[in-house]
Parts: structure tokens; sequence; C-alpha cells
């Protein structure tokens, strides 16, 4: 069997199936579908993402050690990497686990738009082509088709021709960069940071622009979802101007003065995020947007997040 | 490292896309077109018409195959042209999916159309089903549903009606009715003068398929699984057949026994007056391409390249030749020869008693 074949057995004729049975019960609107659809997907993804988020949480809760670290061994690179997995393996966290999530979701994204074009009617080669992947013991699946592509201001089978969905696409995206996007001290980091934070939203902006309404539509409800489980999580997080972020910003503006984390810590100190001048690892912590806690607090509970925040707004 | 593994991701991202866009073309997906041959000309000087993937008409001399005429349809850009062409006279006409009807009167050194309708630009819908030609008018559907009576001569417009839905079946006329399915799971009966309604059909399917009209019976496939006889007259069921998947093909009768291809690999014999059962011949790939009517035979083409005849009255099956190049588009018949126009661009020549094969050059 081609890889063809276990692609359309396994991931597409399912996701075709799925997608007409579910808009027949969706009122015929297949846009409501895909919001269904995309809410259904990451329900499923749910303990993943979760993994995800609370990887990325305890990425920021040792931000502070990572940075000295960096700055320690700033001339041993092979010492630096040791101590970096010491510290990832001390934390519990996996850096893989961020990836992971959105890395299943693109064969989700392929799936889809397959889909797409295919139920919709877009083109003839595509629309003859589906009756091979309807499920002859499902019979609503034989007359369901095609799917009403309007939706909205929207025709789903094509680009938006009034370029709201680039934007709404690439906004919800920054929004949920912004979110985990951590302040950093060093340069080269920030500027990498800064660099990841435009540079997606930008080429799935672009990527909206030349791929139908539908497959935009999916993308937006998956961002706003993410959105609202990181804010669970870990708050707004880089969204919202810190302390930190201002003491980064601060430090930068002080001419031949190299910026200095304040929060020091051992790595293999028993304490974890203790530090020497009476804040915490986790004001950096803060900066990243979770789990501000008092001197001596360092480490965040797991599962911890906004219901953690000192109402600091 | 946060920012490092976000790097990864983005190119993962990046390469994720790519393979969205490398799946199925860029979005949204460019149709291509699956044009039929028609046979026209004279009794002395018979040609076959056929569109090319890449916009053009050509006229193929029959029986040697020799190209005897091409014009581009536009000077600049392909056109996809998925009905086969019509021919009337001394035109030859063809809808392209970019909206427009194009007549030409092929002619050695003439490659512009006698007249392109409309006029300029195109009617903002999409042509899939063919052209038909009765009574000197030109019919022809568009994906929004409508339904257009151009007079054959000059191109322009006698009538156009909004019947429903998008709409990518070729009409078929008998009489004063012309009769077309669209995706809104009707068949129309408009007559022809002026493109009123005399009945509507309601099946539970989108139809694409061409109906096919004889003895006072419009016969025609849905997607609903079902192939249906309605009376011409008032649009009641005479009967209906349930086969495994979507009909897509026009069917063709054939001494009373209707040969309807499926998207479930067969093609269904049955008795054109009663509905009753003569035979199923399962080809094992979807028949999207409308069969013809060789002799005493009925020739099929499966999507897989693969050319059966059937006959003695649906009780033969006989695998002619395998092409082994997929098969959307309609065949065509003349004088013991069957074409069959290829989505690799190509047009055979199959004799239909031996399954000898030759290749025409179209491009």
């Amino acid at each position: 069997m081609s890889i063809g074949a276990i692609w359309d057995l396994v991931i597409l004729s399912p996701m075709i199936n799925i997608v007409i049975v579910l808009s027949h019960y969706l009122f015929n609107s297949f846009g409501l579908t895909i919001i269904v659809l995309t809410i259904i997907i990451r329900a499923v993804m749910y303990p993943l993402t979760l993994k995800q988020l609370h990887a990325t949480k305890a990425m920021q809760s040792i931000q502070a050690e990572m940075a000295e670290l960096q700055k320690k061994y700033a001339k041993d690179k092979r010492k630096l990497a040791q101590e970096q997995l010491a510290l990832y393996k001390k934390s519990g966290m996996n850096p893989a686990g961020c990836l992971l999530p959105m890395l299943l979701q693109m064969p989700v994204w392929i799936a889809l738009y397959q889909s797409i074009i295919r139920v919709l009617a877009v083109a003839p080669e595509d629309f003859l082509n589906l009756s091979k992947h309807l499920y002859t013991s499902w019979p609503m699946v034989f007359t369901q088709v095609p799917l009403e592509s309007r939706f909205l201001w929207l025709d789903l089978a094509v680009p938006d021709r009034w370029m709201l969905l680039p934007i709404l696409v690439g906004g919800t995206m920054w929004v949920q960069q912004k979110m985990t996007t951590m302040p950093t001290t060093d340069p080269k980091a920030q500027s990498q940071a800064q660099m990841m934070l435009w540079m997606m939203p930008l080429m799935f902006a672009f990527l909206t622009i030349q791929f139908p309404s539908g497959l935009a539509l999916y993308w937006i409800a998956s961002n706003v979802i993410s959105i609202a489980m990181q804010y669970m999580v870990t708050g707004w997080g880089g969204l919202l101007p810190t302390k930190a972020g201002k003491r980064v910003a601060s430090d930068k503006k002080i001419p031949g003065q190299t910026a200095q984390p304040k929060a020091i810590a051992e790595p293999d100190s028993a304490q974890g995020g203790e530090v020497d001048n009476g804040k915490s690892g986790d004001e950096s912590q803060d900066s990243g947007g979770s789990n501000p806690t008092r001197p001596g607090t360092a480490k965040p509970k797991p599962g911890g997040g906004r219901g953690q925040h000192p109402r600091r707004r | 490292m946060k920012t490092r593994y976000t790097m990864v991701l983005t190119v993962l991202l990046l390469l994720g896309a790519l393979v969205l866009s490398g799946c199925t073309g860029t979005a949204p997906t460019v149709p291509k077109g699956w044009s039929g041959g028609t046979v026209g000309g004279t009794e002395a000087d018979k040609k076959l018409f056929v569109a090319t993937m890449d916009g053009r008409l050509v006229a193929m001399s029959l029986p040697g195959g020799s190209r005897d005429w091409v014009a581009p349809l536009e000077t600049t850009g392909g056109v996809a042209v998925y009905g086969s062409p019509a021919t009337s006279g001394n035109l030859t006409y063809v809808g392209g999916y970019n909206g427009k009807i194009y007549a030409f009167a092929p002619a050695p050194g003439r490659e512009e159309p006698r007249w392109i309708y409309p006029r300029q630009g195109g009617i903002g819908a999409a042509v899939v089903g063919g052209p038909v030609i009765a009574r000197g008018k030109l019919y022809f559907s568009s994906d929004k549903g409508k339904v257009y009576a151009l007079d054959t001569a000059d191109g322009f417009k006698e009538w156009e009606v909004t019947v429903g839905d998008k709409i990518w079946s070729s009409p078929a006329v008998d009489g004063d009715t012309l009769f077309v399915g669209a995706f809104n799971k009707k068949l129309y009966a408009l007559r022809v003068s002026d493109g009123s309604k005399k009945w509507e059909f309601p099946t539970e399917g989108a139809i694409v398929a061409a109906p096919v009209v004889e003895n006072n019976t419009v016969y025609f496939g849905s997607f609903d699984r079902y192939l249906y006889a309605v009376n011409t007259a008032d649009g009641s069921l005479r009967w209906k057949f349930k086969a495994g998947s979507w009909f897509w093909a026009k069917p063709v009768i054939h001494n009373g026994v209707i040969y309807a291809p499926c998207l479930d690999g067969k093609v269904y014999a049955l008795d054109a007056a009663s509905g009753a059962t003569r035979a199923e011949f399962n080809l094992g790939s979807p028949i999207s391409a409308a069969p013809v009517v060789a002799g005493d035979s009925v020739v099929v083409a499966t999507e897989k390249g693969e050319i059966y005849t059937l006959g003695d009255g649906g009780r033969q099956q006989k695998l002619l030749v395998e092409l082994g190049e997929k098969v959307y588009a309609p065949l065509a018949y003349s004088e013991g020869m069957v074409y069959a126009h290829t989505i690799k661009d190509i047009l055979y020549a199959i004799d239909a008693s031996s399954g000898a094969t030759s290749k025409f050059n179209i491009k």
C-alpha cells in the first residue's frame, strides 16, 4: 500500500466523511462545521496541548537560571549545553513537548485543505475524486455534497477577497506568540524572539492569502482556542508589560552597560529559584506572564497559572 | 534554547505549508479540463473536434488522424474545457471554464473565432457542461445556475434563465423541451422557446450527469446513487434504480437497454422501459467518461484507462485495450473507431473490434 493510499485511508477519508456528517447536523453550514471540527480536534489534543503549555510555563520558570548559565558559560558552549540539559531535566520539562501539538496539527491542516477543495466542488477534478472517499455505509454522505461554501461574507472555497481573514489569522497568531514570548537580557535571543514574534503571523497571513478561506477559518478558531488555553494556564504572559520586561528595556538604555539578570540562581541549588536580592527568579517568570510568586517560592505549581497571579493589573 | 526550538518549529511549519501546497497544487486548484471529442464535418470530410488541456480547439481528419486545424481559444493563457465541442454546419462551438462560449469556422489559416459570447469578459461563472445545438440555437449552462440560449449564427443571446444552483451538467434537448440537472438536486424541464420551466423533478442528490432522452422518457443519474427514468411530458417517475455510488457520466441507450456507468466501477445495463436489470458489468474502476454505441456493442472507458466493449444485450464484457492513462472525457465514435482523450492530453483511436490502438498528435 502506497503512502498516498495510507494517507487517504487513515486521515483524508475519515476527515471528509466526518466533515460531511457534521455539516448535516450543523444546519448545512460548512463554516460552523469547521469551527466545531476545530473544537473537536483541539479537545482530542487537549492532553498534548496542556503538556505543551506546561512546558512553556516551565521554560518561563527557568529563564533566569538559563540566563545565568549563558553568562557563566559564555565561553564554553559544550559545558553550557550540558548545564542547560541538566536544567531541563531538573525542571522536568521536555523542550520537544512544545513542538508536538503543532506537528500533529499539520496532517490536520493538509487533510482539511484537501477536504475543503473536494467537498465544496472547487474544481471538477477534485470533486470527481471525492466519491472514492465516501463511506458506502453512511448513505448520508453521498447526498450531502457539495457542501454550502457560503459563510458570513466568505466563500470558504477561495481566499478572502476582503483580506480580513489574513489580518485575523496574523493577529490571533501574533497574540498567541506574544503570550509565550519571554523577555530576555540576551540581545541575540531578544532579536530572535522578536523575529519569531512577527515571522509566524506574517507567514500564516501570507498563506491565508493563498489558501481557501475554510482553512483560514480553522487557523483562526484554533488560534483563539490556543489563546484561551494559554490564558488559563499561564495568564496573559508577554502580552502585558511587566516589571521584568521594563527592567530589560531600562537595562538596555544604559550606555556601555550590559543587561544583567537580577535573578541569580545556581541550577544545582537546593532552592532552585532562590535569589540574592529579594527578587525571585519568578519575577523573570512573571516577565513571561506566568506565576509571579513571592521570594522564596520559585517553583511554580503544575497546573497553576492565572489562578496564581496576584492581581497586579 | 527556546528560540532555537521555535526556529525549528517555524521551519517545520514552513515545510508543512510547502507540503500543503505541493499535495494539491497552489490554491485554488487549477482546473485542467477533460474535453471529449465530437465528430463533425461532412460525409466526405469527417473531422474530430477536441479541445486540448492547454486551451486549443483541434480538428483531426478522420480516419487518418492528421491534424487539420488548430486554434487557441485565447491568445494569452490557457482555458480549461470540460464539455465536448458541438458542431453544426461549418461552425464548431466550445465552452470554456473561463465563462465563454467560442464559435469557430475551422479553415486553413483562420484561427480567430467567428464569435465569442459574451463579447467582452465572461458570464461571471464557469462553463463545465458542453454546449448542445438544436433548432438553430445553442444551449449551455453555467456553474452559477443559469441556462442560456444563443443564436448559433452570431452568438447573440436569445434568453437566459436561472434555475437554481450550480450546474455542471450538459443539457439535453428533445423536441421543444430542454432538460438539465443541477447541484440543487433537481432535474429541470425548460421550454426551448423562452427558457420557462415546464416541470422540475427532485432527487436526493446533486445531478452532474447529462441526461439522455428516448421514447418520451428522460434518463439521468444522481448523486443519491439512483438512476431515474422520468416521463418527459409531466415529470412523473417511471422507474428508478439504485447503484453503489454517484452517477457522473451520461448513459447511453442501445437496443432498448440503457447502459449507465457509475463511479462504483460498474456499468448497469437496464431495460429502458421497465428498469429491470439485464446485467451488471464490474469493471473495477470508477467510470466518469460517457460511453458510446459502437456498432452492436457499447464501448466504455474506466478511469484507469481500460477500454471495454459490452455487447449481446448486456451479457458480454471484453477488454479491448488498456491505455494506462486515466480517462475522464466522454468517448467519441465514428466508423468503427472509438476516440478517447486521456488526462495526459493524448487522443487515442481504438478499433472497436480488434482493440488496435493508435495515438493522434493533438498538440
